[in-house]
């Protein structure tokens, strides 16, 4: 995946993720499906794993703690990730 | 001279009322028309900006309804189980939320097709369609109480009363 392609990937689950105004995580596979109407049509799961790493290293996005099954691992966005994607989309 | 068109975070502050009603006229009309149709009202966009808003909104009223269904469950596994704990319940939701994520749009897609095609008499393929969805989604959800059940806290009447409650769906 070249550059460009994953900035837009993390601009699509930053996306995603702030559209899930719920109390839940979003998971991995959830993702890829999600992020279709986004210009991303079931992206390969390692390549979202990898960018959902990095914005959860960048702190934009914040990993749902699970006791039971942590290994199948749920994602929230976090205030900075608003914050980026705010300014990434010029709103 | 052209008016700048709005960043997406415009349409997103307008008032709720505004949004659904972008929402409502953008199902009924190409993104074009509903561009002329905002701009009619003084609200320049972008078709790319307009896209986004939409897919937002759309992804979001899914998840909301997603979010509305596991509720209803967890109550009910609350109710016959009440030695459950709140963590544990927390857990299978969340759980019961990522599935149900997978499959909903298809039956999402169901809904809006069967509106159409009511008034052309063509509805019996797509209700095959969406009962395939339909038990796929079932299973989903049988093969997550199975995974909830070996993790300990419900009970086996409890797991075939849901059982029993998917199959009226």
């Amino acid at each position: 995946m070249k550059p460009q392609q994953r900035e837009l990937l993390r601009l699509a689950l930053l996306r995603v993720l702030e559209a899930n105004a719920t109390a839940y995580g979003l998971g991995l596979e959830a993702l890829c499906h999600l992020a279709a109407p986004f210009g991303f049509v079931e992206p390969e799961a390692a390549a979202v794993a990898m960018e959902i790493q990095y914005l959860e290293d960048k702190g934009f996005v914040l990993p749902v703690n699970k006791v039971v099954s942590p290994e199948n691992r749920a994602w929230r966005i976090s205030a900075a990730g608003r914050d980026s994607l705010a300014q990434l989309s010029g709103e | 001279m052209k008016a700048k068109p709005n960043p997406a975070g415009s349409l997103k502050a307008l008032p709720e009322e505004q949004q659904a009603a972008i929402v409502e006229y953008a199902g009924e009309h190409s993104l074009p028309e509903t561009i002329g149709w905002l701009a009619d009202q003084g609200i320049q966009v972008a078709a790319d900006v307009l896209a986004v808003f939409l897919s937002q909104r759309q992804v979001r009223q899914q998840l909301n309804v997603n979010a509305a269904l596991v509720q209803l469950l967890l109550e009910e596994l609350a109710w016959e189980d009440p030695t459950l704990s709140v963590a544990r319940i927390q857990e299978v939701g969340q759980a019961f939320f990522s599935r149900m994520a997978l499959a909903n749009r298809d039956s999402d897609l169901w809904h809006l097709t069967q509106e159409l095609d009511l008034k052309r008499g063509r509805l019996d393929l797509d209700r095959h369609k969406f009962q395939e969805s339909l038990e796929e989604r079932k299973a989903a959800i049988r093969q997550e109480l199975e995974r909830a059940r070996a993790g300990g806290g419900l009970t086996a009447d409890t797991l075939e009363r849901i059982e029993h409650e998917l199959n009226l769906m």
